[in-house]
């Protein structure tokens, strides 16, 4: 858990120059909303299980994102502030109807696989999450910026776990054999326990490797991140 | 049977000391459990040998990994192995950086603890499972099961059933072919042991007569009861150090008599297992196994006695012990009699040992000499429901503070859920940037009072306006993706109609009339029980292709059936939707033996004209010896009875009536040369 | 409509297909509140008694939209439908019991965004479950996520005081523990048919 990255988010927002490309690292990588900031879990986990179904869940979640973050902060002026929640999960329940109908129309077989949780991409805290910290004050530019940095750091989360599942679960990557017709699928890593320990993998990795220095060197324990979760 | 230390450790006073330290304990558990390790070796041969030192040898080594890796703390003066060592970790290594943050360098690998979770994991496996296999578990259940929760004494679940429980789940075929036992002919390793490294075990070793059932699985599957003598000695198939229920037994018995051992977990276990079986076999003997037979079998035996009272994951007083062994005895009889796997021991524990913190924080002692009722039993259920003790949560509800008196206002609607999901988004994005965020409300806090002030009617009409937006976009989209959506539909059910019916190039869906008659609705939208009619390219009927629904193992499978009126048989089957096991249960779409079933699955009807002749039956994998007859797929039984059940109760509606009704969908003039 | 039995629905949305330990719906509590035992109890209750009315409400609107043939308007509808719940839910504890509303705090609000029940109508109506049905349902995917909660809300305190590695800290060994609870909860499998 690195809060420490989850803590700059705030200081970033309130900068009002931060050139495009930062603004579009940030989301994939230093505030990766997966695998650091842990939004989102329940696409990232349902409909990880093989690589193509990852990039589809990613795809569309991506695309709600940005057209929300675009139309919030354009609405941003108009929106009274008191009901500026629900305005939003108006648009975004729209948008993903319509996301929905078109994925239905493209692939009637993609549909069934991604089943209720194209749906649920409306309660994604994440989409929400980036409308209101973000897109709620911020010029439409930079609300696009930001959407394509967190959508595309939310697609490589996803691809990265769909991709490890689906490898390590039947051996092949988008439905192509790729470790040869002897190897023995690990069955698990397409079950729930599988997503559950791959992810838990992916934050140890995280949290080993990308730890960010300020966060150790300014001693912010994990157990403050927890207390704040539970507070 | 492990961390006895640093069980005393964690836990309050008293700390008495018995004299015991968990090297001792752990080595007379070895003891007890070497006579049914010995067994095995006899009853399975050689590959029950490697089986149970490839455990050994996988979780120790693990073990030494990673204590090893935490090596650079040496310098607190711990000795972290029992002897000296070279594997001191160097600076800046693993270890360094996989470092515990607290008390350092206090695992420990001489305690034995990691022999005997080796061991016992061994027993649990299948005597011919692939050696990688056993080391892949070993190593899940050192590392996930143990070390990741900070080593021996810190473990909630028990290590060598989460080892267990991830090769149950990853190679669920392997984990189910037992080999038969060879009593004492120790002739070679089997096939199977010596796998390539993450290749597939030699397919066809289930089908050369060399496995055998375990008494369980033949009692579930087959309602075949295995002799007691057999049972008790573990002349059986099964787990390789399970079958000898006796030689357990006895080691249970030597490891109480020494006071290693707290009788009442497995005593509970085995009690409520015999009270259940028994009063249920009594008032219905046909469809209940009897006592007898549920305590010998399978695991039981072995799960009750050395992995139910592992130290660290039971719970603490004798009462909590005794609900501890309930539970797991019930959970255990009402897997093996209703759930779908015939033996549920190691789910059981499991599960048992999740609920230990709850039943250690209801059973907690009192404090000698207080009566602090809070905690007391009906404190803890008193805090549970009622609790007034908000005071830690005031934080909390002090940042909702200005949205949220805001709320208490008369006006409820629009104003209100805005500011409740204020909080409702501020929670989910993780509490630390919530906090900051919520921690400065100022500016926002007095724009909105402003608001408030001014424009409840703008704010109406701004949703209103934004709602109507979006109630127009939807609209269109449907508008426009409908005919799009119809069409995708409609060809992909004409793909699975054609796949079910060889030949035909064409469907017509069908309904049902009120006078029994089928009528086309060849471009009309109806909403169910549809048969779809197909033809080949002359407009002749190839068959009929109809919808099956049913209960399957994880959850309702639909399939798509093609029937040929004409020859009265099954023509192919498709599988719509289901979530069965990837790997097992969803091979019912795969298999080729599965799938060479159809072709001329026999439903013709008897003399009367109502019934199906011969209901479909579902038999075992290479046992289908009559044209009815359904042939499973080893390893994913209850996937396959329940699309032979699905299948028998669509045919016995559907096939007489289609029968009897058949020139409804012979050639119609028109039909033929399109398309 | 569905013709499933009522145990068999209740068993299925309760234990083998748990809300979280096997559709991952509700995760955002089940790692943020389940840090202690007493919330994350009453947490539970509290969503369970919204899915309840939820699935009151998602039948009615599903019964409407079918008489005003308006399917796509499902979504945005059932949204509202659950955040008027939630608000409806709130506004009664307040008022029948004070008490009861300061205990749950600002757990109350937070199951508008909470994709366990959108994902419990959801379902309902896609398995074209009927009105007690989905009540059934409704009733066993929260005493499941209840289940859930609490046994991951013990496991954490007790882990409290474990010696955990740094890199286990915090959301993955929530995670770690919910891998092995969904493996042991997979002994549930098959318990309907």
């Amino acid at each position: 858990m690195s809060m420490g990255a989850a803590g700059t988010q705030t200081a970033a927002t309130d900068g009002s120059a931060v050139p495009a490309t930062d603004e579009f690292l940030k989301g994939v990588w230093k505030q990766n909303p997966v695998f650091v900031q842990v939004l989102g879990m329940c696409p990232v986990l349902a409909v990880s299980n093989t690589a193509t179904n990852a990039l589809a869940m990613g795809s569309a979640t991506m695309a709600v994102l940005v057209l929300s973050n675009l139309a919030v902060s354009c609405l941003r002026q108009v929106i009274p502030p008191q009901v500026r929640i629900v305005t939003y999960i108006l648009i975004i329940a729209t948008l993903v109807t319509i996301v929905d109908h078109l994925i239905q129309a493209w692939s009637v077989e993609l549909h069934r696989a991604l089943g209720a949780f194209i749906s649920l991409i409306v309660v994604n805290c994440l989409i929400l999450g980036r409308a209101e910290a973000l897109a709620a004050h911020s010029s439409p530019l930079r609300a696009l910026w930001d959407a394509l940095g967190m959508g595309t750091g939310f697609l490589l989360a996803l691809f990265c776990l769909g991709a490890v599942r689906e490898l390590i679960g039947s051996g092949s990557l988008f439905g192509v054999s790729v470790l040869g017709p002897q190897y023995q699928g690990w069955v698990v890593m397409m079950l729930p326990p599988g997503g559950f320990f791959v992810l838990a993998g992916w934050l140890m990795l995280f949290s080993w490797v990308g730890r960010p220095a300020h966060a150790v060197a300014a001693g912010l324990p994990d157990r403050a991140s927890e207390l704040g979760r539970k507070a | 049977m492990s961390g006895l230390t640093h069980t005393l450790l964690i836990r309050s006073s008293p700390h008495i000391h018995s004299g015991a330290s968990v090297d001792r304990i752990m080595r007379h558990v070895v003891f007890a459990l070497l006579p049914a390790c010995g067994f095995a070796v006899w009853n399975f041969g050689w590959s029950a040998l490697a089986t149970l030192l490839t455990a050994c040898l996988a979780c120790g080594l693990t073990e030494r990994w990673l204590v090893g890796s935490k090596g650079t703390f040496r310098r607190t003066g711990v000795s972290v192995l029992g002897s000296g060592d070279s594997s001191a970790a160097r600076p800046g290594s693993l270890g360094q950086r996989w470092q515990t943050s607290r008390d350092p360098g206090d695992s420990r690998l001489g305690d034995g603890s990691v022999w005997v979770t080796g061991l016992l994991y061994g027993m649990t496996l299948p005597p011919a499972l692939p050696l990688w296999m056993v080391v892949i578990g070993g190593v899940v259940a050192v590392l996930v099961g143990k070390w990741l929760f900070g080593g021996l004494g810190s473990n909630p679940f028990n290590p060598a059933l989460v080892g267990r429980a991830f090769l149950q789940a990853a190679f669920p075929a392997a984990m189910t072919t037992w080999p038969a036992p060879s009593h004492g002919r120790l002739d070679g390793l089997s096939a199977t042991t010596l796998t390539w490294p993450f290749g597939a075990p030699p397919a066809g070793s289930a089908a050369d007569g060399m496995t055998a059932a375990t008494p369980l699985a033949s009692y579930q599957f087959d309602a075949l009861s295995t002799g007691t003598w057999e049972l008790y000695f573990g002349m059986t198939g099964g787990s390789t150090g399970e079958t000898s229920a006796a030689l357990l037994l006895l080691g249970g018995i030597y490891l109480a008599v020494r006071r290693m051992l707290d009788w009442r977990i497995p005593v509970a276990i085995l009690g409520t297992v015999a009270v259940l079986s028994g009063s249920l076999h009594a008032i219905e003997p046909e469809r209940f196994p009897d006592a007898f037979f549920m305590l010998g079998a399978g695991g039981l035996m072995l799960g009750a006695i050395f992995m139910a009272t592992d130290m660290v994951t039971s719970p603490i007083t004798h009462a909590g012990r005794v609900i501890f062994g309930i539970l797991i005895g019930s959970l255990v009889f009402v897997i093996r009699v209703w759930g779908g796997m015939p033996e549920g021991v190691m789910y059981a524990i499991l599960l048992g040992n999740a609920t230990v913190p709850l039943i250690d924080r209801a059973i907690q002692p009192a404090v000698y000499g207080t009566r602090d009722r809070s905690r007391s039993i009906t404190g803890f259920y008193r805090r549970l429901f009622g609790g007034l003790s908000i005071g830690s949560r005031r934080g909390a509800i002090g940042s909702v503070g200005p949205v949220g008196t805001r709320a208490v206002g008369s006006r409820p609607a629009p104003g209100d859920i805005g500011g409740v999901s204020e909080a409702a988004v501020a929670k989910p994005v993780t509490g630390n940037v919530a906090a900051r965020k919520w921690g400065e409300p100022g500016s926002r806090g007095s724009v909105e009072q402003e608001a408030v002030g001014r424009g409840i009617g703008r704010m109406y009409a701004v949703v209103l306006g934004i709602g109507m937006i979006c109630g127009v976009g939807i609209v269109a989209a449907d508008y426009w993706t409908a005919p799009i959506i119809a069409r995708q539909r409609a060809a992909y059910r004409l793909r699975a109609v054609l796949e079910v019916l060889p030949g035909a190039v064409r469907a017509i869906p069908f309904v049902e009339t009120a006078g029994g008659k089928f009528q086309s609705v060849e471009g009309v939208e109806v909403a169910s029980e549809v048969v779809f009619a197909g033809y080949d390219e002359r407009g002749d009927l190839v068959g009929l292709a109809l919808e099956a629904e049913g209960q399957g193992y994880q959850d309702r499978i639909r399939l798509m059936f093609g029937y040929a009126p004409d020859r009265a048989v099954i023509l192919a089957m498709k599988v719509l939707a289901s979530r069965e096991t990837p790997g097992l249960g969803d091979r019912i779409e795969s298999d080729p033996g599965f799938l060479a079933n159809f072709g001329d699955l026999d439903v013709r009807l008897d003399d009367s004209g109502v019934n199906v002749a011969n209901p479909i039956e579902w038999v075992a994998a290479g046992q289908r010896v009559n044209r009815w007859e359904l042939d499973g797929i080893t390893g994913a039984t209850v996937t396959c009875r329940a699309v032979a059940e699905m299948l028998r109760d669509a045919t016995a509606v559907w096939v007489p009536k289609l029968a009897a009704r058949r020139q409804d969908f012979e050639r119609t003039d028109g039909i033929s040369g399109r398309e | 409509m569905n013709q499933e039995p009522l145990w068999s629905i209740f068993i299925g949305s309760a234990l083998i297909n748990n809300f979280v330990l096997a559709y991952f719906l509700g995760l955002c509590p089940f790692l943020g509140v389940s840090g202690r035992l007493t919330t994350a109890f009453r947490m539970g209750l509290a969503v369970t008694v919204v899915m309840i009315i939820a699935a009151v409400c998602g039948y009615g609107l599903r019964w409407l939209l079918a008489v005003l043939n308006a399917p796509y308007l499902s979504l945005i509808s059932l949204i509202a439908v659950i955040a008027s719940t939630v608000q409806v839910v709130e506004m009664a504890v307040r008022k029948f019991s004070p008490a009861l509303f300061r205990a749950l705090g600002i757990f109350l609000p937070l199951m508008t965004t909470n994709c366990a029940i959108l994902g419990s109508v959801l379902f309902q109506s896609n398995r074209g479950l009927g009105m007690v049905q989905s009540l059934v349902f409704a009733a066993g995917a929260g005493l499941g996520f209840t289940l859930a909660l609490v046994l991951m809300a013990g496991l954490r305190e007790r882990l409290g005081l474990a010696r955990t590695p740094d890199v286990v800290r915090g959301t993955a060994l929530t995670l770690v523990i919910a891998g092995i609870l969904s493996m042991a909860f997979m002994g549930f499998s098959g318990l309907g048919g």
